[in-house]
């Protein structure tokens, strides 16, 4: 048994609590409150002058997938429909993206394939801790990766003079792949199953309503596309990026799509992030969207994803949003808040420990706890 | 006459200023001070609410030569890279001046941006300082005195023109490439009437000292191989990128070269970037270099430099000097100290409003002045 003392604790259920406590047992969080009695041979780690928040997760993440050019696999272009290539198979789990992001307060990751497929594969969400071997670091519903806009149609059209060449095609090609899917499940449901196709078979879980279906969308238009395309087969799905959100904030709102917006620095690179501002998130919680999650689609740099957030609250994002679209915001849409995302009895013991207000980019992150083990930061970040 | 009421004043020269007075005439700062008289007639602003600074300096950038979006090949005129030693070219003809890039740079609260050509000949032609300025003449947005000769050494080089089965092919062809371009840049600046080559030419300021050698370089190896090459011509020059600076603080120290160190969070998409560490300034600092600078380099966030920089702050570095290396600093290094970088009588009015502490991400900059005239933030800059 450990109890952790802190200055302030971001339950993320409820408002903060001074002089929060937390007991740990087991790599689970036992309680949390005010007024804990510690319980004699308790292990007393005192961070009372430290804040601290749930572990931070990152709903879209590429650690390990592109880098260097000889350890990018995180596109595989034999095919722009391939649900059923696993992100899993190509990460390499020693990379030191995983520690390093630790740097920045995270203990879990939403992993996903890149965007130069319509159906680039499944992802997982892992715990970043140590330790080489992969499938004891996942947890969670597998996280499919969609997308829409300017790369498929770039890595398949352009780069290799086959469909999808234009936003129609994409749509088109999504369409159809969705609708063989859905015939090969329903099959299988009424048993009398077609011949076995894996790229289907990897769709099940998301028409089960169990996985869900990360489609890369910047530009306003695209993102009412894969509206369009998912929303009559009633499965979960989130718009990843979604820096053109906020001109179409008034239906994200009405339908409640859960959104992973940023990185809100992407810069114009290509025509697809024109759109993209820092106000984004701030726009849409003023629209009523409740599932806000920030990322910073990155690699070795998502521990600077906290100070994204900070800058989106200069933009008009409401601190509490702002701290739950890294913790409690991308559990709920990652499928996996019955374990992480908030600091409550009975949820894994995740959290980040700071000399300061968290989002602040003055305020270092002094360690973070992953299952119950403490991970102290080493290096400058 | 403009006088300026602003809540705090960072001079950057001097200590900052708790609810002072900026007097602005004819493009230029006349008076900066706590208690100043305000003349008769003068237009005031009204920014006690504000916390204002030196316009912001990036040191190193691709601003307007690339009209957006990047990744349309014919809109870039950033690469000359025909061959792989271009000092000829200058950036001032590829200045693109309505490339919104401009706005977002003044934004963010910079005011003056380096731009230089790409990297990826070894030599890539002449940079310059242009003012952000809502303008149409880049003529009028360059900073003369500013212009200094870009280099690049490494992987981009290398990479780029071996693809193309040139020369180099490898890191040894490229300093062997150099090292034969500057013994007849060598020559040719100390022979009395050489036959005219507008290429040694280009290069005989640099030759001579009086230009400086902005160099794009990021390994610990290349950096200490370039110094011994160009401290034997008396070469004057800077390191841009610099990620393995911490690897050798005393030998930079000991030189004291001027690093422009950025972008800070690089992607690790270069072998020779993953040895880059955030606390790379703050090291360097501590180790004794007087010049520190900061840039967002190719990563284009140019809108989140100043809180990158400020970052520093909480890894070890002075919040005043961390200001600096958005403001005097690359003021001094670009030799337009007299100009730019600090608020006193007699520089340019160029000038950053922040609604808070400057440095911080939870504060956002809302306006600019420059040559004395205010800009206004957008408040969504939605590009």
């Amino acid at each position: 048994m450990k109890a952790i003392l802190t200055k302030k604790l971001y339950t993320m259920a409820g408002d903060p609590l001074e002089q929060g406590m937390i007991l740990i047992e087991d790599g689970k969080i036992a309680a949390v409150g005010q007024e804990l009695t510690v319980p004699a041979g308790a292990e007393v780690i005192d961070l009372s002058a430290y804040e601290v928040t749930p572990g931070f997760i990152d709903a879209h993440a590429h650690m390990a997938d592109f880098g260097i050019q000889t350890t990018a696999d995180g596109n595989d272009f034999a095919d722009p429909i391939c649900p059923q290539m696993r992100l899993a198979d190509g990460i390499d789990p020693t990379h030191f993206s995983f520690a390093r992001t630790r740097l920045g307060g995270f203990t879990s990751c939403c992993q996903l394939p890149g965007s130069g497929n319509l159906m680039g594969g499944t992802g997982f969400v892992a715990k970043l801790s140590d330790g080489a071997n992969l499938q004891k670091k996942i947890y969670g519903p597998p996280q499919i990766k969609m997308a829409l806009g300017e790369n498929p149609r770039r890595c398949h059209g352009q780069d290799k003079g086959r469909s999808p060449m234009t936003r129609m095609g994409n749509a088109s090609l999504m369409r159809e792949a969705l609708r063989e899917a859905y015939e090969y499940y329903n099959a299988k449901k009424s048993g009398e199953p077609k011949a076995f196709d894996g790229r289907w078979e990897a769709l099940i879980p998301l028409f089960e309503g169990e996985a869900v279906a990360h489609v890369h969308c910047h530009r306003s238009d695209d993102i009412l596309t894969a509206i369009r395309l998912l929303e009559p087969y009633g499965v979960k799905f989130s718009i990843d990026h979604c820096t053109g959100g906020h001109l179409v904030r008034d239906v994200l709102a009405e339908k409640q799509v859960s959104c992973i917006v940023g990185p809100i620095g992407c810069g114009p690179q290509k025509q697809e992030t024109w759109e993209c501002t820092p106000a984004c998130a701030a726009l849409l919680e003023e629209a009523g969207v409740k599932d806000i999650c920030l990322t910073i689609d990155g690699d070795c740099h998502v521990c600077a994803l906290p100070l994204d957030a900070g800058t989106c609250m200069a933009y008009g994002f409401s601190e509490e949003a702002a701290l739950a679209s890294l913790t409690r915001s991308p559990a709920r849409v990652l499928g996996i808040a019955d374990r992480v995302g908030t600091v409550e009895a009975g949820k894994d013991a995740d959290l980040a420990v700071f000399d300061g207000f968290p989002l602040s980019n003055y305020t270092l992150c002094k360690g973070v706890f992953i299952d119950g083990a403490y991970y102290e930061s080493k290096e400058a970040y | 006459m403009k006088a300026i009421l602003a809540g705090k004043i960072y001079p950057v020269c001097a200590e900052p200023i708790e609810n002072g007075v900026i007097l602005v005439e004819n493009g230029k700062i006349t008076a900066v001070g706590k208690d100043l008289p305000i003349p008769e007639g003068a237009e005031i602003l009204h920014m006690e609410s504000a916390e204002v600074t030196p316009g912001l300096i990036d040191a190193h950038t691709y601003i307007a030569l690339n009209f957006e979006p990047r990744g349309m090949r014919e809109h870039s005129d950033q690469d000359e890279c025909s061959e792989p030693i271009t000092p000829e070219v200058q950036v001032l003809d590829g200045f693109f001046p309505d490339d919104f890039a401009i706005r977002t740079a003044r934004n963010a609260g910079f005011t003056t941006c380096f731009v230089s050509p790409g990297k990826k000949n070894i030599i890539g032609g002449r940079g310059a300082a242009f003012k952000m300025k809502p303008c149409n003449d880049p003529a009028k947005m360059i900073l003369p005195e500013t212009v200094q000769m870009n280099a690049s050494v490494g992987e981009i080089p290398v990479k780029f023109h071996s693809g193309k089965s040139g020369r180099p092919q490898t890191r040894m062809g490229m300093f062997d490439m150099l090292r034969e371009f500057l013994r007849k840049c060598a020559d040719y600046a100390a022979a009395e009437a050489p036959a005219y080559d507008r290429k040694l030419e280009a290069m005989k300021p640099v030759m001579q000292g009086k230009m400086t050698l902005h160099i794009c370089i990021y390994t610990a190896a290349d950096m200490l191989i370039l110094m011994e090459l160009l401290d034997s011509y008396g070469i004057r020059y800077c390191f841009v990128g610099a990620a393995e600076a911490h690897l050798i603080p005393e030998e930079l120290a000991e030189k004291d070269i001027p690093c422009i160190f950025g972008s800070l969070l690089a992607y690790p998409f270069r072998t020779e970037l993953l040895k880059n560490r955030y606390d790379n300034p703050v090291t360097m600092k501590k180790a004794g270099l007087s010049t520190v600078c900061f840039t967002c380099d190719e990563t284009d966030e140019i809108e989140f430099l100043r809180t990158q920089a400020g970052r520093c702050a909480a890894l070890g570095m002075p919040h005043t000097e961390v200001l600096e290396g958005l403001t005097a600093a690359p003021a001094r290094l670009l030799g337009a100290e007299g100009r730019i970088g600090a608020i006193a009588p007699g520089m340019d009015a160029d000038l950053a409003f922040f609604n808070g502490d400057p440095l911080s991400n939870l504060t956002l900059s809302t306006g600019t002045m420059i040559d004395g005239v205010y800009i206004p933030g957008e408040e969504v800059p939605v590009k």
